[in-house]
């Protein structure tokens, strides 16, 4: 049975919105992938191929971030978090309305073991859906191989790459009534000081870790 | 009508003789910081970066005569004559806002800048109650204030005054403010009373006792606002010093809704006044409520 080492740390890059792309093509491609692993048992038997589910967690660092743009941000001057704002007849708004989702990012790896040194990585994860944001579905393939410098000893090298499973913010429509009308504006600051079209660039966007490489040695005395 | 012109007093809170009409602009270089006497609401619209930048605020008010008294927003105690005082505290609220200075003495017409104007009036113009409106000849200056207000090409800021009555009443002195007169029914013109302090749902605030009212005319109560002048903070009371927070305010709403009208400007600022934050709270005293930058900054709805 092929290892699972550890992980690198993910990275969330906030910055600028982009669109979100391809979340259909990594489900039907995974759904191919699926169908081809489960499909065939007599071949895999034959050639020395088992299929292992190694992983399966709800631990996504962009559901996290998401949650995160619920919780707010902190204000310094009034000692304080800012999770959500009034409306111009006090209204109140909260952000926790936007940025929940009942079902959170879900990650399954599997591997197809070939031989006793070699494996394919491959997986998906589920995505997820808040009012106000995506987090897509993505693809994860990667491979796992090892060698043996010594009797005792196991050199393990891992590569991963996650294809989609970006997070998109969505913006929000606001109206500002006779001073400035109907505009796209971003959900969280459109209450602030930002004018309304400046706040479209702190739409939060984070991809998650593209690609992971690990190296392990481990040594039996 | 030029005899009754010459009747007409300057009354501001420091009226003195005529030094000249200079008109100067300041900037602001230091980082500002919340003052105890300011709304919390203030801090958020620095930290988000909007300081009053592209308007301009002018002071029209008195930096030259050598009356001065001593007062502390926060900087240190300081002698300072009233303008010089009502322009720094405007200054302090929108710290990126152009400044601009007239002496009201000068009487020539106020310059508009482009972008946003805001004009800040913590004077009045006081005459006998006897005179009526129509009796009366405005100076360049006054005229082009009255104008601008009307026409709505400036925000126009105008300190309701001390006497403890209502717009337009003539006062224990048997004199009327003719300037808040003037501006009755002007679409940009804004009154501002002071409130003892700074309100909130859960400690509501007081109309300061010095402060006029909005009074019953429903033309003056649409556009009267109040705000907390914290005295007991800075040893500045008056009106004169509730009419400079608005006017950063207007200069800060400028900041985010850059092709807002001047009308617009004060008919945001209105419109979104607080009344849940003032201890029995009606028109009549109050008009339109407390000024909240943070509503006037927020949609009405949102989706």
């Amino acid at each position: 049975m092929g290892r699972t080492l550890p992980e690198v740390d993910r990275r969330n890059n906030l910055h600028g919105q982009e669109h979100w792309q391809g979340g259909i093509t990594a489900g039907l491609l995974l759904a191919l992938v699926l169908l081809t692993a489960w499909s065939s048992p007599t071949l895999a038997q034959e050639q020395g191929v088992a299929v292992h589910l190694i992983d399966m967690a709800q631990d996504s660092e962009l559901s996290a971030t998401a949650a995160s743009l619920a919780d707010g941000w902190y204000d310094a001057s009034v000692n304080s978090r800012v999770s959500g704002y009034e409306l111009a007849d006090g209204t109140p708004v909260s952000f926790g309305d936007w940025y929940h989702s009942d079902w959170p990012d879900t990650r399954v790896d599997l591997l197809t073991q070939f031989g006793d040194d070699f494996g394919l990585l491959w997986g998906f994860s589920t995505g997820e859906r808040g009012e106000k944001y995506t987090v897509d579905p993505s693809l994860r393939i990667g491979f796992v191989a090892q060698a043996h410098p010594a009797a005792n000893s196991v050199l393990s090298l891992t590569v991963r790459a996650v294809a989609w499973g970006d997070l998109n913010e969505q913006p929000c429509e606001g109206d500002y009534g006779e001073i400035g009308g109907v505009q796209t504006v971003n959900c969280r600051l459109a209450a602030t000081f930002l004018a309304p079209e400046e706040t479209l660039q702190y739409l939060a966007h984070a991809e998650p870790n593209r690609l992971h490489i690990s190296l392990s040695y481990s040594a039996s005395f | 009508m030029t005899s009754r012109l010459k009747s007409l007093v300057i009354a501001a809170i420091a009226g003195l003789a005529l030094l000249g009409g200079v008109s100067t602009s300041i900037a602001q270089t230091t980082s500002p910081v919340l003052r105890s006497w300011m709304s919390p609401d203030i801090a958020d619209a620095w930290t988000k970066g909007y300081k009053g930048q592209k308007t301009t605020i002018t002071i029209v008010d008195d930096f030259s005569s050598g009356s001065k008294f001593t007062g502390n927003l926060g900087t240190g105690s300081l002698l300072y004559r009233h303008g010089e005082w009502t322009r720094l505290e405007a200054s302090m609220i929108a710290p990126l806002a152009t400044i601009k200075s007239q002496s009201f003495y000068s009487g020539t017409t106020v310059p508009l800048a482009s972008g946003l104007n805001v004009l800040n009036l913590s004077y009045g113009m006081y005459a006998k109650g006897t005179y009526s409106l129509g009796q009366l000849g405005w100076s360049a200056q006054e005229s082009s204030i009255i104008s601008y207000a009307k026409y709505g090409r400036a925000v126009t800021v105008k300190a309701a005054g001390n006497d403890g009555i209502a717009i337009g009443s003539t006062n224990a002195a048997g004199n009327k403010d003719f300037l808040n007169l003037a501006l009755v029914g002007a679409p940009s013109a804004i009154y501002v009373g002071a409130l003892t302090s700074n309100g909130t749902v859960a400690k509501p605030a007081s109309l300061a006792s010095y402060s006029n009212k909005a009074g019953t005319n429903t033309a003056v109560q649409s556009h009267f606002l109040v705000v907390g002048v914290e005295s007991s903070k800075t040893g500045l009371a008056g009106t004169s010093f509730a009419a400079p927070i608005i006017s950063g305010y207007a200069s800060i709403l400028g900041s985010k809704f850059t092709t807002a009208t001047p009308t617009q400007i004060t008919n945001q600022l209105l419109n979104t006044a607080r009344k849940d934050t003032l201890l029995n709270y009606n028109a009549t005293t109050f008009g339109m409520g407390e000024a909240s930058l943070s509503r006037a900054l927020a949609p009405l709805t949102i989706r």
